[in-house]
Order: C-alpha cells, then sequence, then structure tokens
C-alpha cells in the first residue's frame, strides 16, 4: 500500500522497534500489576460509588485479583451487596515529571468473599507473599478475603493510548 | 541549600566550571585561552539559566507532551520535523525572565556600542569525544546587541530541533535531561580562514594533518558558500601531500603553513588527542574559534531516518535546486510523458513495441532517481520557508504558513473538481442516476463502455455526462498506483462519482481564501521590512513552487509509471499468445521491464517474480486498541463506520459518510476524499496530502497513528477527534460485564 516514490520505506518506522504489539502491550500490562502494590477499589451502592486503597496480590494468569478487608467495613457491605467492582493501578508515583510515562490499568470485574478454607488457604498465602508485613492483618479472623475475578483490563499510557484486554479470551 | 548557579560566566573563566553548566566548546576555548592562544573575547550563559527560562515558561513539560505522546521510533520524520516546529515555536514565544534578561544584556554591554557577536551553541554533551553534533545545533553570527535575546532563544530551541532529536536518539542520549549553555563572543574580522584536522577523520590515519582553507571568514566554508582549499600535510614534517604533487599552496605562504602546523600540533598536545580545529588569522594572528577531538572516524549512522539529515538543503543549494526543479526537470518529466501519451495504440511489429518498451523503463528508471535524489529534497523547501515565517512573524498557530503556499492550482485538485462536478451533475439529473444506480445494481448485464453508450443516446444529459466520464478517465486516471492504473476498474470510478451526488455535497475551496493570503502576505513582507524584502520573496517563491511541486510530481511520474505499465501488460499478453509465459501474473512489477524486454526480444521464457506477501500479526480477540493516539491533522469531531482501504480495489464499497483508514494516502488517490466525514491515516505530519485536503473540506482527520490499518477494521464504530489527535474505537459500553459471558 505505500507508494514506491513518496518518501521510501528506509525513512519510515524503524523495523522491529513497533511498541503496540500484542506481545508488548500484554507485558506491559502484566509489568505493572505485578510491580505495583496498591490499587484504588471502586465499590457502589445505591447509585453512590466509593472507592478505597488496598493491598492487593493478582494471579499468574491475571484472571483474579485478591485483598484483604476488614468484615466490618463500607467496602465489605458493599461488595456484598453489588458484586461489581472496579480497580485501578497506576504507577504515577514513580513517574511525577512526565504524564507520558504514566502506566494505568482500569479493572472491571466481580468480587466476592471467600469461604472455602483451601481458596482461603491459596489465596491468602499469595497476598502474604507479596505483602509480608500485613500477615497479621490478613490472618486475622476479623479479616475478609474477597477475590475478584476480573473481566477485562483497560490499559492507558502516554497519557491518551488505551487498549482494552480481556485475558478470559485467552486459551 | 545550595546557592543557585551562575547565569553568566565569562569565557576566560569558564574553564573551571563543569561540563554540565557551560558544556565543551566553550570549556574547550577557555583552556586555549589558559595556554596562551587567542580566542575572541564572550562570555557563556550558563545551563542554569536555560533550565530557569524553560522553567519559567512550563517550557519542560510542553516539550514532553509533544515529544512522548508517541514512541519516538515509530514517528516518521516528517512527524519529528513537525514536533520540532511546534516546540520551536513555544521557544519563540516564551519569555526570558527580566532578571535574565537584565543580566544578560549588562554583560554583553561591556563590549563598545556597535559590537556584532557570534552565538553559538555549547550544549552539554557537543564536542565530547563520543559526540560532536558538528553541525547539529544553532548558531548564529553578526548578532547585534538588541537582536541578542531573541537569538539566544533560537538557540536553546534548536537542542530540539529534528535534526538535534534524531541525533540524541541515535546516539542513545536521554533528551529529557538535555541543557543548552550559549557561547556568546566578540565577531573578529579575518582574512583567512579554515578547518583543521590533526589527523584524517575519512581514513583515521593519524600521521597528517588534513587543512581546508578559504579567504575571508569562516562562516563562507561552513555554510558551503566558498569552495576550500584542501591540503594535506605530512604531521613531523609539514611535507606537502598534495596529490598534485606541488610543494606551495595558493593561498598560504610556505613559512606560514609551518606556522599554522606547530599551532595545531601544541592544540593537539593540550587535548592529549588528535583534534578539529576552526581557526582564523595565520601567525600573530592565529585564533582558534573552535577545539574538539575528532569523533566517529568511519562511523555509520544506524537509524536510516539520518538520512533525512542529508535532505535539508542550505539556502543556496536550495536556491540552485529551485532553478533545476522549476526550469528544467519539471517541464522535460510534462514533455517526457505527454510525448509517451501522444503515440498511440500498441504498434503491431514486435521490433517496434519493445523499443517503445524500453524508452518508457529506461524514462522511469531516470526519473525514478530523480525523484529521489532532487525532488525529494526539493520538498523540504515548505519547511524551510515555514521556519523562516515563523522566525520572522512568531505566529500563534505554527502552521499558518500553510496559507500563503496555496495560490497555484494543484494538477490533483484540478481531477479531483472534475470528479465532483460529474457527482453534480447526477444529483441535479434524478433520471440519469436512476440509470447510473441501476447499471452499478448490475442489473443491465452490460459493461462500463456498453452503458456510456447507452446512454449517450438514450438519455437526456446522459451525452454530457459520459463524455465528462470518459474524459476523466482517459485524461486524469491514467495514473499507475501500486500495481494497477486508476483506469482499469471504470465501474470503481462512477460508484465513486454516484456516492459523490448525494447530499450534502462537500466542495473543494478554491484554492485557499484569496483576502487572507494577501492580508497574511502583506504583513509577513511588512514585517521583513525593505532590508530583507528580496529574501522573503525568494522563500515564498521556493515555499509555493515546492508545494505545487511535491504534490504535481507525483501526478506526473503516476502518468510516466501508467505508461509503463501499460506496456508490461500488452507484453505479457504477447509472450503469453507466444507460449513465454505459462501464466500471467496477477500484479505487474514495474522494476522487471528489463526481463520483460529481453524476454520479448529473444522470444525466451518469462518467469515472474514471486511476490512475498507482508508478514502481519495474527488478530488478537483478547487485545483490542480503545483508543488510538495519532496527530490532530485537521479539526472536528466525527462518529462514523471505518473503512479499511488497503488498495484501490476497496475505492468501490466506499459509502459517502464513511471514517477511512488508511496508510498513505497519494496524491494520486485523493479524489476519494470528498466522500469520507473522516480520515485516519499511518502516515504523519502536518503537511502530508490527506491532512490539507481534510482541512480545506472541514472533515476531521487524525493521522500518524501507527499500524491504523491493521488496529481498525472495516465496520468498526470510530469516534475521531481532530482536535486532540485521537481515534476512538467501539461504543462505550460494558455489554460484556452484563452479559456475564465469562462469569457465573
Amino acid at each position: 500500500m505505500k507508494n514506491r516514490y513518496d518518501e521510501p520505506d528506509f525513512v519510515d518506522v524503524v523495523p522491529g522497534r513497533i511498541d503496540n504489539a500484542r506481545d508488548q502491550v500484554e507485558s506491559e500490562i502484566r509489568a505493572l500489576c505485578f510491580e505495583q502494590p496498591f490499587a484504588v477499589l471502586a465499590t457502589q451502592g445505591e447509585g453512590q460509588p466509593y472507592t478505597n486503597l488496598i493491598s492487593y496480590a493478582i494471579s499468574e494468569e491475571l484472571r483474579h485479583l485478591a485483598f484483604s478487608t476488614p468484615s466490618q467495613t463500607r467496602k465489605y457491605s458493599l461488595i456484598n451487596k453489588y458484586k461489581k467492582v472496579s480497580l485501578l493501578i497506576d504507577n504515577r508515583a514513580q513517574q511525577p515529571e512526565s504524564i507520558n510515562l504514566i502506566r494505568a490499568v482500569t479493572i472491571t470485574g466481580k468480587a466476592r468473599p471467600l469461604e472455602d478454607p483451601k481458596e482461603v488457604e491459596h489465596w491468602s498465602g499469595l497476598l502474604i507473599k507479596r505483602h509480608s508485613y500485613l500477615e497479621k492483618f490478613i490472618t486475622s479472623p476479623s479479616s475478609s478475603l474477597i477475590l475478584v475475578d476480573i473481566i477485562r483490563f483497560f490499559y492507558v499510557r502516554r497519557f491518551q493510548e488505551v487498549y482494552q484486554w480481556v485475558p478470559g479470551n485467552l486459551s | 541549600m545550595g546557592t543557585r548557579q551562575p547565569f553568566i560566566v565569562s569565557l576566560a573563566e569558564a574553564y573551571d566550571y563543569p561540563t554540565e553548566l557551560l558544556g565543551n566548546k566553550a570549556r574547550n576555548l577557555s583552556l586555549c585561552i589558559r595556554e596562551g592562544f587567542h580566542v575572541p573575547s564572550g562570555f557563556i550563559i550558563s545551563a542554569e539559566s536555560y533550565r530557569v527560562f524553560t522553567g519559567h515558561n512550563d517550557l519542560q513539560q510542553r516539550i514532553d507532551l509533544e515529544l512522548y505522546r508517541k514512541s519516538f521510533s515509530s514517528m516518521r520524520w516528517e512527524e519529528i520535523w513537525d514536533v520540532a516546529l511546534r516546540i520551536r515555536s513555544f521557544f519563540l514565544k516564551a519569555i526570558v525572565p527580566a532578571a535574565l534578561e537584565k543580566e544578560i544584556m549588562s554583560y554583553a554591554s561591556k563590549w563598545p556600542s556597535g559590537t556584532k557577536f557570534a552565538v553559538r551553541s555549547s550544549a552539554a554533551a557537543e564536542d565530547s569525544a563520543s559526540a560532536s553534533f558538528a553541525g547539529i545545533h544553532e548558531s548564529y553570527l553578526h548578532v547585534t546587541p538588541d537582536q541578542l535575546i531573541e537569538t539566544v532563544k533560537l538557540v536553546w530551541a534548536s537542542l530540539w530541533s529534528d535534526r538535534s532529536l534524531l541525533y540524541r536518539d541515535e546516539k542513545k542520549l536521554d533528551s529529557r535531561h538535555s541543557t543548552m549553555p550559549v557561547l556568546i563572543q566578540v565577531m573578529e574580522p579575518s582574512s583567512i580562514s579554515g578547518l583543521a584536522f590533526s589527523a584524517d577523520p575519512s581514513s583515521g590515519q593519524q600521521d597528517v594533518i588534513i587543512l581546508e582553507v578559504i579567504s575571508g571568514s569562516l562562516d563562507l566554508l561552513v555554510d558551503n558558500i566558498e569552495e576550500p582549499e584542501r591540503i594535506k600535510l605530512k604531521k613531523d614534517s609539514g611535507r606537502i601531500l598534495n596529490p598534485s604533487g606541488e610543494s606551495t599552496t595558493s593561498l598560504m605562504a610556505n613559512d606560514a603553513l609551518e606556522a599554522l602546523r606547530l599551532k595545531i600540533l601544541a592544540l593537539e598536545k593540550i587535548f592529549g588527542k588528535p583534534v578539529d580545529i576552526e581557526w582564523t588569522g595565520v601567525d600573530e594572528a592565529f585564533t582558534v574559534l573552535q577545539v574538539r577531538p575528532i569523533t566517529g572516524l568511519n562511523s555509520k549512522p544506524e537509524d536510516e531516518r539520518a538520512w533525512y539529515l542529508t535532505l535539508t538543503p542550505g539556502k543556496n543549494s536550495l536556491l540552485a535546486l529551485t532553478e533545476r526543479v522549476e526550469k528544467e526537470l519539471i517541464p522535460k518529466l510534462i514533455e517526457e510523458v505527454g510525448q509517451f501519451v501522444s503515440e498511440g495504440p500498441f504498434p503491431e511489429d514486435n521490433g517496434l513495441f519493445s523499443e517503445r518498451l524500453e524508452q518508457r523503463g529506461q524514462s522511469y528508471r531516470r526519473w525514478k532517481k530523480t525523484y529521489r535524489d532532487d525532488f525529494i529534497p526539493f520538498a523540504h523547501g515548505i519547511r524551510t520557508f515555514g521556519t523562516y515565517y515563523n522566525d520572522l512573524i512568531k505566529p500563534d498557530d505554527p502552521y499558518e504558513f500553510i496559507l500563503l503556499l496555496k495560490t497555484e492550482d494543484l494538477m490533483a485538485g484540478k481531477r479531483n473538481r472534475q470528479l465532483q462536478e460529474l457527482g453534480e451533475v447526477l444529483s441535479k439529473n434524478k433520471a440519469l442516476k436512476n440509470k447510473v444506480s441501476h447499471f452499478l445494481a448490475g442489473q443491465d448485464k452490460v459493461d462500463t463502455n456498453q452503458f456510456l453508450e447507452k446512454i449517450k443516446t438514450e438519455t437526456a444529459g446522459g451525452a454530457g455526462f459520459a463524455f465528462a466520464f470518459e474524459k476523466l478517465l482517459t485524461e486524469q486516471m491514467n495514473i499507475y498506483y501500486e500495481k494497477v492504473s486508476l483506469a482499469d476498474n471504470p465501474c470503481s470510478l462512477l460508484q465513486n462519482v454516484l456516492a459523490l451526488s448525494g447530499d450534502p455535497l462537500k466542495k473543494e475551496k478554491e484554492a485557499g481564501d484569496p483576502a487572507k493570503y494577501q492580508t497574511l502576505e502583506k504583513a509577513y513582507l511588512e514585517k521583513a521590512g525593505p532590508g530583507k524584502q528580496t529574501e522573503a520573496l525568494n522563500w515564498l517563491r521556493i515555499g509555493r513552487l515546492s508545494w505545487k511541486l511535491r504534490d504535481d510530481d507525483n501526478i506526473l511520474l503516476g502518468k510516466l509509471e501508467n505508461q509503463l505499465y501499460l506496456y508490461l501488460k500488452e507484453g505479457l499478453n504477447r509472450l503469453f499468445k507466444d507460449g513465454l509465459v505459462t501464466d500471467l501474473p496477477e500484479q505487474i512489477q514495474l522494476d522487471d521491464w528489463p526481463v520483460v524486454l529481453e524476454s520479448l526480444q529473444k522470444q525466451k521464457k518469462y518467469n515472474p517474480p514471486a511476490i512475498k506477501a507482508p508478514a502481519q500479526e495474527e488478530k488478537s480477540a483478547a487485545l483490542k486498541p480503545r483508543q488510538l493516539v495519532g496527530h490532530p491533522s485537521s479539526k472536528g469531531l466525527v462518529t462514523g463506520k471505518a473503512r479499511v482501504i488497503h488498495s484501490v480495489d476497496d475505492f468501490k464499497d466506499v459509502v459517502a459518510g464513511e471514517i477511512l483508514v488508511f496508510d498513505a494516502v497519494q496524491p494520486q488517490i485523493t479524489f476519494i476524499i470528498p466522500l469520507a466525514a473522516g480520515i485516519v491515516e499511518r502516515r504523519g505530519g502536518m503537511l502530508v496530502h490527506s491532512s490539507i485536503i481534510a482541512r480545506e473540506l472541514n472533515i476531521p482527520a487524525v493521522n500518524g497513528v501507527s499500524r491504523a490499518t491493521e488496529l481498525i477494521e472495516t465496520g468498526d464504530l470510530l469516534t475521531l477527534n481532530g482536535d486532540l489527535g485521537l481515534v476512538i474505537i467501539g461504543e462505550p459500553e460494558f455489554k460484556l460485564e452484563q452479559a456475564d459471558l465469562l462469569l457465573n
């Protein structure tokens, strides 16, 4: 689709350096989710959005995310009523100088408190591995482990470049 | 809490300060002063001044937004030029803080009034052992004190020129923390000047000295105005090694040459390695203007965009090129194309046919080279004019200069108007329009020629329409474009005419708004003043010519290629009849003409070259782009269905009101654009053909969208934001979450 005359190939994009290839974008999403310790959790209730900062752990295949919360909190009761949640993970703290270097993912998903002892053991293990200083908090009987089944990622980089990724579609 | 670093340091003291503050160029000269060499007196505006200036105007953030909104490696040179133009415009409009300006001006007033200065870049990374930046940043000579502040801004801005950005990218230097100290020196008159290398920079040979000498001041040499005398000396003995074997030179007496050799050796000793020196005066008058270690012996640039750097011809070579392109090349091309077209049908005789095929092939080969060697560099005349205009006027919109360029009719514009007029004929003649849509729906069971003949006699107004359509086809569509002739498929063109007959019709405005460009032209010439009138008119002329020719040359070459294409097609048919080709190739490769010719002449078997399909990434259902970023090349907001154009075959399917997605739009095919509600293009730049037309038609356009034709599919819902340069794909829905497709 290129005219041989007007601006030949060799002045164009440097081959092999295209950075919006599928692998590249997916690995950036993965890197961000694994390097960041914290996320903003958005819950809802009666039309009122509500946000919190949480410490999380994410599964290897990026389909599930876990966090811990005391069962008396507002977010816990909201999740019990409305399971649809959204999370924001970003690296803005590391990139104060350039808006173009900030990367962020918005995650949509469904949250549920874990009760099955096997599941609890597995996910609390992952969470403690990631945030060992929170062990006491996570294992406290007054805390509940919440698992988010992830539906989609909306990945933003360079201020306005946006991709949507559905990990569930990966076979 | 340290005190701030100095804004200004005298050249004599510069060696006591770090490179980061004053740059190597200044420090190297300061060292020469210390070692007893004469250096024109002066001072350095430090990196601290640059930081205060950029901080005061929030320039770093603006640069960041421009430079990193897309990956730098995916930007074409034209996009980099655009980024550089915008950054330069920020600098020109930025204000030097009063305290800094006062300090600079009071320092400059130490020299007697009437003193003229050289204002030169001394960037921190410049003139170091690993990167010379030779000729990358700007320097200005003969600057009067009242021009000083504005000139310093220009030198600061040159840190972000396209050249500088590409150079730093190639050298893997971080642009983010670059600063630009500026060296100000008194201009001293000189009767002899030159360059000296204490090793041969091209061969790496270390026992020779290479000199380039001219009579007069050094800028005549650096700007390629005067051809220097080149002298090669044996480093240890001073023996002249010129190939002609002469033992004297025309510009320098032998004892002056010997004195110069000793100075060069002394300088090399100070720096401890071979040096590259800019000097002026001999004997007692010997003056060092610049000295730096020789870098990059025999090194080759990795990034091929560096080819672009060779494309920006200097002022004088551009003037010469303008003359050549306008008076010689284009008339010759028009004549050659006209000659071929007028030769009429293919000759029966195989010998004569082969002869004509060869003429076309040779012509194609020659013009392809001319395109690369002359036309592409000439197209940079637009940019040179743009920069000149912006420096002079400092407009709010750095692309205002485009309005001044559009005074003459482009070939593509004439064709586009003819096509639209045909559309208008149909929109006014309902009966005729019905016939055309009936035919295009495939209900007449005749081909286009038969249909046209039919309406000539059977339908009121049909004859005029049919003749105009045939004229358009043979005179304007006899253009080769990506493996086909645009005249190959008259049905597709008729489809476009029909689509253009819908309401409301977008009409291309006449070449610019005359009142507006006349006002601008007047303001431009007034600002230049009587002193610069000729210069300003010259640049305007170059800008206008290159504007017109960079469009027209594509059309003319398309017609030339079409001639070769037609002959190759016929040649292959003849070979096929003779059983010399087993299968006719699907695509005709113009570059294969010598092989086809040989087969015809020697009645030899012809094997068409294999066509490699470009490797494409497998489509992913999991990852979808939601919002792509490009450049806002024509303002406005529009939502519509995407039509991805992979080749001209897709043109017949275009429905008015779709958003057309291209890899690259050449002038050969801009006639399709009036049908579009918006344009997306992979190839970026404010001056690309599609953007210019989109602005004229007032439809939104975003270009420079990486892999646009791969990431967007025909039928996708697109929202174009032509103000911010965004392409949003799909509807803002959360159906997936609601449908519980993946979760129970």
